[in-house]
């Protein structure tokens, strides 16, 4: 790897590190998400600085053509990363539910509570002043959150 | 307030046309039940029609599918304590005639499931070819694993013992779409009884049915893979602690 190539990726590798690090500044990525990132454009940085390393690397591999590695390398990255994240969104998805399901049955209850009430008519639940919140997570969120 | 020790659970999912007259008829049958709807975030006055009748209704804040409103259900009714509770679909498929026979069988003691086979009974609804190879097959993969014959599987009209929702109820332990053959067979292979009445289907009052075409056949896979999961699954706790059947 030699002239203006070398020079390129050199760049490609420093904004990536500059990108992760300006995300992790403003709290649009958590740490935890960001390591496999920030190690993804280190190691584009040290291949990019010192290329004989693939070199190295690819020899005591047994590989012929040593780009191949790289490439083979980041696919396998690449395949990890999304695998983790549809793991992530899986978690979200089922934490989603559970969430938007206690929130209706403590909705309910709220407003079952409130219809009994006596001496208030409140079919919407609305307009009620001062009805206290102390019975407001009922019974319905005792096994809800098991 | 008086309360049933039964609980009839209706996920509803935009069907303000026929939740109305499926909730008059289960009524009508002058049984002590409790009736919960869950309005699954229907975009239609599924929630008002509820209201007016009285009955209550459990409101998702957006579309989880048949599964989680299910769940939602089997939250409440462990939450408040029910005894037994009976899954019936809002679209009027469901004949609320079998409510007192899955009740019975229910109340023996003798099983944790009571399903309403529309196969065993006078079946007067028209089903699809794709669907019946697909429900033959389930049945086989069930008499296989388990060596249990149900003859219904993906019915929906189901009667279950607290036992059985209350594990429902927990986290991840019910299907977000669909509940099927997977479910079954883990439930069998976690021992619990499982039973069939005869059960009559009508056609649906109005509106389409949730399982057409192309999503049929996505259908069965998932289901097959689902099914696998199960089964590897339960091959991994064997020897393990069963601490999913013992909570």
């Amino acid at each position: 790897m030699h002239g203006p190539i070398k020079l390129i990726i050199l760049l490609i590798g420093v904004i990536f590190v500059i990108t992760v690090i300006n995300l992790l500044v403003r709290r649009r990525i958590n740490e935890r998400n960001s390591f496999l990132w920030l190690a993804g454009s280190l190691a584009i940085l040290v291949l990019a600085a010192i290329p004989d390393v693939l070199d190295i690397v690819a020899r005591a591999a047994g590989v012929d053509y040593p780009p191949t590695l790289l490439f083979l390398l980041s696919i396998l990255v690449i395949l990890y990363i999304l695998l983790y994240q549809s793991i992530q969104i899986s978690i979200l998805q089922e934490k989603c539910r559970e969430l938007a399901q206690h929130l209706a049955i403590v909705n309910f209850s709220e407003m079952m509570r409130r219809d009994q009430e006596p001496g208030r008519v409140s079919e919407d639940g609305e307009g009620v002043k001062g009805a206290g919140h102390e019975g407001y997570a009922v019974r319905s969120n005792r096994n809800a959150a098991r | 307030m008086g309360r049933a020790d039964c609980l009839v659970i209706i996920p509803a999912y935009n069907e303000e046309q026929n939740i109305g007259r499926v909730l008059k008829e289960i009524r009508s049958l002058n049984i002590d039940l409790d009736i919960l709807v869950v309005n699954d975030g229907s975009r239609d006055r599924t929630e008002a029609v509820v209201r007016e009748t009285g009955e209550k209704v459990i409101t998702l804040p957006y579309n989880l599918g048949y599964g989680g409103a299910l769940q939602t259900g089997f939250k409440y009714a462990a939450a408040l304590g029910y005894n037994c509770i009976i899954q019936f679909d809002a679209d009027g498929q469901h004949d609320p005639e079998n409510i007192p026979d899955i009740l019975e069988r229910l109340r023996t003691g003798a099983y944790d499931i009571v399903i309403g086979s529309r196969f065993l009974g006078n079946a007067s609804f028209n089903m699809g070819l794709l669907k019946k190879v697909a429900i033959s097959v389930f049945r086989f993969l069930i008499k296989l694993s388990t060596g249990v014959r149900i003859s219904d599987p993906t019915s929906g009209l189901q009667g279950l013992t607290n036992r059985v929702f209350t594990f429902y109820a927990g986290f991840g332990n019910y299907p977000e779409d669909f509940p099927d053959a997977d479910t079954l067979i883990y439930m069998i292979l976690s021992n619990y009884r499982v039973t069939e009445i005869p059960a009559n289907m009508r056609e649906r009052y109005s509106g389409r049915s949730m399982h057409t075409g192309v999503k049929t056949v996505f259908y069965f896979v998932k289901m097959l893979v689902s099914i696998l999961v199960v089964l590897l699954r339960e091959k991994t706790r064997v020897g393990g602690a069963k601490q999913c059947t013992d909570r």
